[in-house]
């Protein structure tokens, strides 16, 4: 009886708590649409500087073909600059991320049939700039290398008399096609690969639900002393159960707000991925659905977790306090989201892992992006019961008395 | 007859610290009984233990009949009892019609009975009520405070401090509705309260508790007569004194 105008009161001050909602909207709808274009655009706004210092003055040839260190600086310096970035010759003032040094003696080891030739390479250490250009640069030398080995083998080959295929001489193993399957052995397409990664990605911006979800628990009981309106509250003819599950579910009600906004979101991020880094639409309805579930279920089980913690404090400061051990704990999860495929895990570290409703989180959304959809429904359950049976336990461990009196 | 509020011995303690040491009084229906004392003296926690918001650690506390020790539907108690915690606010992101409603429907109410009845004793005009509470002076939000405690005709209401800090008009009307709404209902009313004026005025009888204890129970005239003094502040003082206060 006395659930329903407990859970509607609660829905009217939320409603009626603008700055809160907007705080809550905002969040999502900033911080994924900014992940996206963290790792999309802004990185290829970045344009690496390369210095090539040419100290080589031999020369060499190739049959009739010429080798020389000035040609080869040039050819280099067109490969980079044609790829975005900034090459300086010889010296500069401005800033770079690497020099290539072509040392004394280059040309020659370069046509040598015997020598090889070598580069310098010096980084800047620790900046991911360097590292692209690197990666570009590296694929320049290796272009270089291709063509300088061809000519090698089509000399070596013409003075031996003999047919040869440079190609089947320098790379005789050569992959044919990469395409991509799940755990299971089953194949799948380049798009849903690329779902794969979204979802791990989704995964990981779970870590921005868990904070507020604590946040308005807290509020919604402690919130009461403070605004010296609980101990009327508690006096009412209610069970401690209903009330708990009445300020539980109230809470939730700001995890669909933040599910409905995460939906907009994702959808948002989705699209910049899309149009960015990706190349290929990744938007699945499904996904982005799920996506929610996920979120609610997760805002859910935060609160549940928190609330044993709450009904034992005195203080919103302590209840917050003791609560961020709860937000620690599933940012660690969501973070390691990113770089650990927890569902391949050795079952001694994945089992214990299960007690934690955040792995559930993770595994609903990685399952579902491998199209197992029984396994993700299974970790959307778990989540489910982990939060009911939490809320109904922290019933048991509210004490009137102690949570009215003032701390001292 | 059957008691309204019962305490026997009752004695209560916080770790070390006794606040209640052998509390002991009756309160029959439809009698307004208050408690004062200085602050620290155990006011506030003989309410809240009537109110079965604290439980004694000693002692014997039959409230509306039921022994607190045996009873443990606590929802049936509280749904015959009203509480106004000393430094309780409203909701201020309520209207004040909301606030009314919200506590009638949780308290299982007919619910247009009882607003008829709350907005009456709020004294507050429709267009005040339909304005969020966050709005109201503290005396206006005080009388909706009042409204909601009588407006489900509780059988005891308790009452701790209702006018503190209010100002002149506002206390008036205060206790004026505490006085016109219990009355009628029948309603028992334990009150704790610093103004003597106010005891005297609403008070059938009255107990003196100092330190846990309490050190003189009567009508007003009672505690006058017994301490030879003019007034109940005079009283207070002297009964305070001779207690070791």
């Amino acid at each position: 009886m006395g659930m329903r105008p407990l859970i509607w009161k609660e829905f009217l001050e939320l409603v009626r708590d603008y700055r809160t909602l907007a705080a809550l909207g905002a969040l999502p709808l900033i911080m994924l649409p900014l992940l996206g274009f963290m790792s999309t655009y802004l990185q290829s706004l970045e344009q690496g500087a390369l210095l090539i210092v040419n100290r080589d003055s031999s020369t060499g040839s190739i049959g009739n073909i010429t080798i020389a260190s000035s040609d080869i600086s040039e050819y280099i310096s067109r490969s980079m600059a044609s790829k975005g970035y900034s090459v300086y010759m010889g010296e500069t003032s401005s800033p770079i991320d690497a020099v290539l040094i072509i040392p004394q003696g280059f040309s020659k080891n370069l046509s040598s049939l015997v020598d090889r030739a070598y580069v310098e390479i010096q980084r800047i250490p620790g900046s991911p700039r360097a590292d692209r250009l690197l990666s570009d640069l590296y694929s320049v030398l290796q272009d270089l290398s291709t063509y300088v080995s061809n000519l090698k083998i089509v000399l070596l080959a013409s003075r031996a008399e003999i047919n040869a295929n440079p190609e089947s001489i320098r790379d005789p193993v050569v992959v044919l096609l990469t395409t991509y399957i799940t755990p299971t052995g089953e194949e799948i397409g380049y798009e849903q690969a690329l779902r794969i990664y979204v979802a791990r990605l989704l995964a990981f911006s779970l870590i921005f639900v868990a904070t507020p979800a604590t946040t308005y628990v807290v509020d919604s009981i402690l919130g009461e002393k403070e605004r010296r309106t609980l101990e009327v509250l508690l006096m009412a003819p209610l069970r401690r159960r209903d009330l708990i599950l009445a300020k539980a579910f109230s809470s939730s009600l700001v995890g669909l707000f933040a599910a409905a906004i995460e939906i907009i979101a994702v959808i948002i991020f989705l699209q910049i991925l899309a149009h960015g880094a990706l190349g290929a639409s990744v938007y699945d309805p499904q996904l982005v659905l799920l996506s929610a579930f996920v979120v609610y279920l997760t805002i859910l089980s935060t609160l549940a977790l928190s609330l044993p913690i709450i009904v034992r404090s005195a203080t919103v400061r302590s209840a917050q306090i003791a609560s961020s051990i709860i937000t620690v704990i599933a940012s660690s999860i969501f973070f390691s989201a990113l770089f650990v495929d927890i569902d391949r895990l050795p079952t001694s570290v994945s089992i214990p892992m299960m007690i934690l409703p955040y792995t559930h989180s993770v595994l609903a959304i990685r399952l579902f992006s491998l199209g197992d959809i029984t396994g993700s429904m299974t970790h959307l359950l778990a989540l489910a019961v982990f939060s009911i049976i939490m809320i109904i336990a922290s019933s048991y461990l509210l004490n009137e008395e102690k949570i009215l009196m003032k701390p001292v | 007859m059957e008691y309204v509020v019962e305490f026997i011995d009752v004695r209560k303690s916080y770790g070390s610290r006794e606040v209640l040491r052998g509390i002991s009084f009756r309160v029959a229906p439809g009698e307004i009984y208050c408690l004062v004392g200085p602050n620290g003296a155990g006011k506030t926690t003989t309410l809240r233990i009537a109110a079965t918001l604290a439980k004694p650690t000693s002692g014997s506390v039959r409230i509306l009949g039921v022994d607190l020790r045996e009873n443990r539907d606590l929802p049936s108690i509280r749904r015959r009892i009203s509480y106004l915690p000393e430094e309780a606010d409203v909701y201020s992101r309520l209207s004040g019609l909301e606030y009314l409603r919200f506590f009638a429907e949780l308290y299982g109410l007919d619910v247009e009975k009882a607003l008829d009845i709350g907005i009456r004793i709020s004294g507050l005009s429709i267009n005040d009520l339909r304005r969020r509470a966050g709005t109201y002076s503290k005396g206006m939000r005080r009388r909706l405070l009042i409204a909601r405690v009588f407006m489900s005709e509780p059988r005891l209401a308790i009452l701790d401090e209702p006018t503190s800090g209010l100002d002149v008009f506002s206390s008036l009307q205060v206790r004026e509705a505490i006085k016109e709404y219990s009355k009628p209902t029948g309603s028992s009313v334990i009150l704790s309260s610093h103004n003597m004026f106010e005891v005297e005025y609403l008070c059938d009888r009255v107990a003196l508790i100092n330190n846990g204890v309490i050190v003189g129970e009567g009508s007003v005239e009672e505690i006058k007569r017994i301490t030879g003094a003019k007034n109940l502040e005079e009283s207070f003082v002297s009964l305070v004194s001779r207690s070791g206060g």
